[in-house]
C-alpha cells in the first residue's frame, strides 16, 4: 500500500520530505510528486514508496497584468490560471500543451506544467516554458526550503535554477510556488493553409525566414489533416501546411496577403479566420489527432530536418 | 571586498605551471611578463585590480581541455576571460590563478540561414554576428551597449541583455547550443540547432553561471529576420510618475515595443550635451521608444502610443521621420555612460531590477539617499523590463567619496530587493555584488545553488571568489545533518 500525502501548504510539504529522509539512508522513502496526475502518461511509470499530491497547495498569490507577471502555488489548476489570464486578455505565450483532449482529463496544475516543460506551436517565436519561469520556491530532497530567481524578467542574480527545474519531471525538488511571465494575447489571428505542397519544408522555411513574424508553422500529412475538426483542413484530401499570423488587426491584414503571395507557388492557398485558427492550433498544440491508445513521441530536431525525420520514421 | 587568500604553494610552483602550459600552448600563447600581464589585471570593473599568476591564450578546444586537465591535476585555480568588458569583475584575476583568455577563438564557424542559426567561437564579438548576416536581412537580437567589443562567450557567461530584451529576450532566450570544457578537461556539448532537448536543461543552467562551471568553446545562437520597419519615438513627461504611468498603460494596452528606455533630467541633459540627439531639456523624464515590425503595424502602434501619451499628460512627442533620425534619437542613450562620465571624474553603475510600478517610489528614495550621501546620481532605466541603472557620480581623489559611493550603491540595491526586485538585471554578480547576495538569498538558497557548482567543479577551482560570498566545500554541502542516526522527524505526518 503506497502512502499518499495531501499537503495543504508549504510547511506540510516540508514535513513530508523530512519524514521521507528521516530514516537511515538505506531506508529513506522515495516520493512521487504529482499535481492532478494528468501527465502521468508521459515517460515511464514511477514506482515510489509514497505519493505527494500537490493539488491542495493551490491559489494565485500575485497577478499584476501591467507588470506581465503571475505567481501561483504549484497545485493551482491551469484552468484557474487560464481564466484569470483570459479576463485580462493575456496568455502564457509559450502556449502550453494541455493533456485534456489526449487523455480525456482536465488541464492539470501549474506546477506540473512547468515540471514537464510543456510548450506549443508558438515555441519558435515566443520560447518554451523554460523561457517564462522567472522564479520558484521549493523543498529540496534534503528537507530544506529554498528559492531561486525572482518576479522580474531581467535577472542574473545567482545561478538560473529555474531553467533546471523546468522539465525536471519532479526529480530535483518539489516546487511549491512558481512565478512566471505572461504576455498580452494577440488581437487578431489568421492561418494561411497551403494544400498539397510537394515540398512542405520549403513552405515552412520561407514562411519562417520572411519578415512577417509567423507565430506557428505546422505540417499535417493527409491522414492527420483528415482528423481535424476544421473543414478547410479536413476536406482537402491532401496534406496541409499551416502558417499562423497573429498581432494587431492592421498588421495581420497586411502580413496575410504578403504571405499568400510568397507561398502561392507551393500549392492551393486558403485562409482561416479567428475561430477556425483557434480550433486548428489547439488541435496541433494538444496532439488531439491522437487518442490514448497511441504511443506518442515528441521529437525536437533541427528545423530543416523535420520532414525528413518524420518520413524516415513512417517508412 | 576580500578575495580568497592565495595559495602560496601554487604561487611557488609558478615556473612549473608555466612550463606545463607551454607544453600545451606553444609560442606566445603563454603570457608571463609583468608588463604584458598588466593588460589582464581587471575587466570592465576597474575598481579592483590583480595581476594574474599567468595568462594562457589557447586556440583550440583540445588545448583548453588539456589546460584544464593539467590545472585540475595540479590544483590550480582558473579564471575564464572573454573580451574583459564585464562590469561586475567576473574576470578579475587571481594571484594564484591561471587566466584563460578566449580572444583567439575569434571565428564564425557556420552560418545556417535555412535553420536561422550561427555557430561562433566564444571570442567573436556580439556585433560581429549581426555584421555577418546583415546583408541577408538577419540579425542577432541581444544588444548590450558594449556589443562592438564584448564577446559572445562572455554574453553567455553573464546572460547579457540590452535594449531589446522585453520583446526579444536575453542571451538565454536566443541561445541554442554550447560546447564547453569542464574543470577536469572533459568536453561536453549541450543543445544544438534544435530548440529543446530531453533531460535537464543544462544549457539554461550554464548560461549566466559567470565562469564558475566551465569554459565555453563554441556557441550556437538563433538569428532573426530584421523587421520591415523600425521607428524611434521620443516621449517627454513633466515628472517621473507620468512616465511610469505611460509605460504601464502601453503594456496594459497589449503593446510590447521593441525597446523602451527612460532617463531622468540629469541624464537627459548630460546626453544631449554630449551628442545632439534631439532630446528636449524642459522635461523631467524622457522615454526613447522603438516600434518595429511591418510598416502597417508600426503606423498603427504609433497612433496608439500617441493617444496614450496625450492621456497621461506627456509634454513632448516626436516620431523619427527617417533612418538617420531614428539613429539620432538613440545616439544619446547609447552613449549614456561616456556622457554622464563627463560630469564627474568617477562614476559607479548600478544594475538592479525592480517591478516597474515601483519606479517613482524607488527614484524618489534614491534622490533622498543622494542627499544623505551628498553625491549626485543620474538614472537611466530599461523601462520595459524594470532594469534600473543609477550612475553614482564621485571623485576617488576626494577622501571618503569612494566609500560613500559604495555605501550609496549598497543602499540602492537593498532598496531594489526590498521592493521585490533583484541585485542584478544584466551585469552579473561577479565580485562587485558578491557580498550582497545575502540581501536576496538565504543561506539555504545559496547552498542549493552551490550544489550545482559542485556537480560541475567539485574541486572548486573554476573562478573561485566570484558570485558567492562563502565558499563551501562540496563535501560539506553534500552532508546531511543526521543526529543519533535519525533526522528529527520520525513520525509520518498525514494531511
Amino acid at each position: 500500500m503506497v502512502d499518499t500525502f495531501n499537503p495543504e501548504n508549504e510547511d506540510h510539504v516540508l514535513d513530508v520530505v523530512r519524514w521521507a529522509v528521516s530514516n537511515q539512508p538505506d531506508q529513506a522513502k522515495s516520493l512521487e510528486i504529482v499535481g492532478q496526475g494528468t501527465k502521468r502518461g508521459l515517460g515511464s511509470v514511477v514506482q515510489a514508496d509514497a505519493v505527494v499530491t500537490m493539488s491542495g497547495v493551490s491559489g494565485i498569490t500575485l497577478y499584476e497584468p501591467e507588470e506581465l507577471v503571475m505567481t501561483a502555488r504549484a497545485g493551482t489548476p491551469v484552468v484557474e490560471i487560464q481564466a484569470a489570464l483570459d479576463e485580462a486578455n493575456q496568455m502564457m505565450a509559450f502556449e502550453p500543451w494541455l493533456p485534456g483532449p489526449l487523455y480525456d482529463q482536465n488541464g492539470g496544475t501549474i506546477g506540473g506544467l512547468f515540471a514537464t516543460a510543456m510548450c506549443g506551436p508558438r515555441r519558435p517565436l515566443s520560447g518554451s516554458a523554460r523561457d517564462h519561469l522567472l522564479g520558484f520556491h521549493a523543498i529540496s530532497g534534503r528537507g530544506e526550503t529554498f528559492k531561486s530567481g525572482g518576479r522580474v524578467v531581467k535577472n542574473v542574480t545567482g545561478f538560473d535554477l529555474s531553467k533546471l527545474m523546468t522539465g525536471s519531471m519532479g526529480t530535483l525538488a518539489i516546487m511549491t510556488e512558481v512565478t512566471f511571465k505572461v504576455l498580452p494575447g494577440p488581437q487578431k489571428a489568421r492561418t494561411i493553409l497551403v494544400l498539397g505542397a510537394d515540398d512542405p519544408n520549403r513552405v515552412m522555411r520561407d514562411a519562417q525566414n520572411s519578415p512577417y513574424e509567423v507565430s506557428g508553422v505546422a505540417h499535417l500529412p493527409q491522414s492527420m489533416a483528415a482528423r481535424s475538426s476544421v473543414s478547410y483542413v479536413n476536406n482537402g484530401e491532401t496534406c496541409v501546411t499551416a502558417i499562423r499570423v497573429e498581432g494587431p488587426a492592421p498588421s495581420v491584414d497586411v502580413r496575410c496577403p504578403a504571405l499568400q503571395d510568397l507561398l502561392s507557388g507551393y500549392g492551393d492557398i486558403r485562409e482561416l479566420h479567428t475561430s477556425n485558427t483557434v480550433a486548428l492550433w489547439q488541435e496541433i498544440r494538444d496532439a488531439s489527432f491522437f487518442d490514448d491508445t497511441h504511443q506518442i513521441w515528441r521529437l525536437s530536431v533541427t528545423p530543416s530536418q523535420g520532414i525528413t525525420v518524420a518520413s524516415e520514421l513512417t517508412g | 571586498m576580500k578575495m580568497p587568500t592565495p595559495k602560496t604553494e601554487t604561487i611557488a610552483r609558478r615556473p612549473e605551471i608555466i612550463e606545463a602550459l607551454r607544453a600545451i600552448v606553444p609560442g606566445e600563447g603563454v603570457v608571463v611578463d609583468e608588463n604584458e600581464l598588466r593588460v589582464y589585471e581587471c575587466d570592465g570593473l576597474m575598481a579592483y585590480k590583480q595581476l594574474p599568476l599567468v595568462v594562457v591564450l589557447p586556440q583550440t578546444t583540445a588545448q583548453v581541455s588539456q589546460i584544464l586537465k593539467k590545472c585540475h591535476e595540479m590544483g590550480v585555480n582558473i579564471v575564464p576571460r572573454g573580451a574583459g568588458t564585464g562590469l561586475s569583475g567576473g574576470a578579475l584575476p587571481l594571484a594564484d590563478g591561471v587566466t584563460v583568455g578566449l580572444g583567439k577563438f575569434n571565428k564564425i564557424i557556420d552560418v545556417d540561414y535555412e535553420n536561422r542559426s550561427v555557430v561562433a567561437q566564444p571570442g567573436v564579438t556580439n556585433r560581429a554576428i549581426t555584421d555577418m548576416v546583415e546583408d541577408r536581412g538577419y540579425y542577432y537580437a541581444p544588444d548590450p551597449s558594449s556589443k562592438i567589443a564584448c564577446s559572445i562567450g562572455g554574453n553567455v557567461a553573464e546572460n547579457a541583455g540590452g535594449m531589446h530584451c522585453l520583446k526579444y529576450g536575453l542571451t538565454t532566450n536566443n541561445l541554442l547550443g554550447l560546447e564547453m570544457v569542464l574543470m577536469d578537461g572533459e568536453v561536453i556539448r549541450l543543445g544544438g540547432k534544435h530548440m529543446d532537448a530531453g533531460g535537464l536543461d543544462l544549457l539554461g543552467a550554464v548560461t549566466s553561471s559567470e565562469g564558475l562551471l566551465g569554459i565555453i568553446t563554441e556557441v550556437t545562437v538563433r538569428i532573426l529576420k530584421q523587421p520591415d520597419t523600425a521607428k524611434s519615438l521620443l516621449v517627454g513627461f513633466p515628472d517621473i510618475e507620468s512616465g511610469g504611468r505611460y509605460v504601464a498603460q502601453i503594456i496594459s494596452a497589449g503593446i510590447i515595443p521593441g525597446a523602451m528606455e527612460m532617463m531622468d533630467k540629469m541624464a537627459i541633459g548630460a546626453m544631449q550635451d554630449f551628442v545632439d540627439s534631439g532630446y528636449p531639456l524642459d522635461v523631467d523624464a524622457l522615454l526613447v521608444m522603438e516600434l518595429d515590425g511591418p510598416q502597417a503595424e508600426v503606423d498603427f502602434l504609433t497612433g496608439r502610443v500617441r493617444e496614450i501619451a496625450l492621456g497621461v499628460g506627456s509634454t513632448f512627442f516626436r516620431v523619427s521621420e527617417n533612418e538617420a533620425e531614428r539613429e539620432q534619437f538613440w545616439k544619446g542613450r547609447m552613449s549614456a555612460f561616456p556622457s554622464i562620465g563627463r560630469l564627474s571624474p568617477d562614476y559607479m553603475v548600478m544594475d538592479g531590477t525592480i517591478p516597474r510600478h515601483k519606479l517613482p517610489d524607488v527614484l524618489g528614495r534614491i534622490d533622498k539617499l543622494a542627499k544623505k550621501y551628498d553625491l549626485r546620481v543620474a538614472n537611466v532605466f530599461h523601462a520595459g523590463d524594470g532594469n534600473l541603472h543609477p550612475l553614482i557620480l564621485y571623485d576617488a581623489n576626494v577622501a571618503g567619496e569612494l566609500d560613500a559611493a559604495e555605501a550609496f550603491g549598497h543602499d540602492i540595491l537593498q532598496l531594489c530587493v526590498e521592493v521585490g526586485g533583484v541585485l542584478s538585471g544584466e551585469h552579473g554578480i561577479g565580485v562587485e555584488k558578491r557580498d550582497l547576495m545575502g540581501e536576496m538569498f538565504t543561506e539555504n538558497d545559496m547552498k542549493q545553488q552551490q550544489r550545482l557548482k559542485c556537480a560541475f567543479d567539485p574541486a572548486g577551482l573554476m573562478n573561485p571568489g566570484k558570485v558567492y560570498p562563502t565558499l563551501h566545500r562540496c563535501a560539506e554541502l553534500g552532508r546531511m545533518h543526521v543526529h543519533d542516526g535519525k533526522l528529527p522527524f520520525p513520525e509520518i505526518p498525514r494531511f
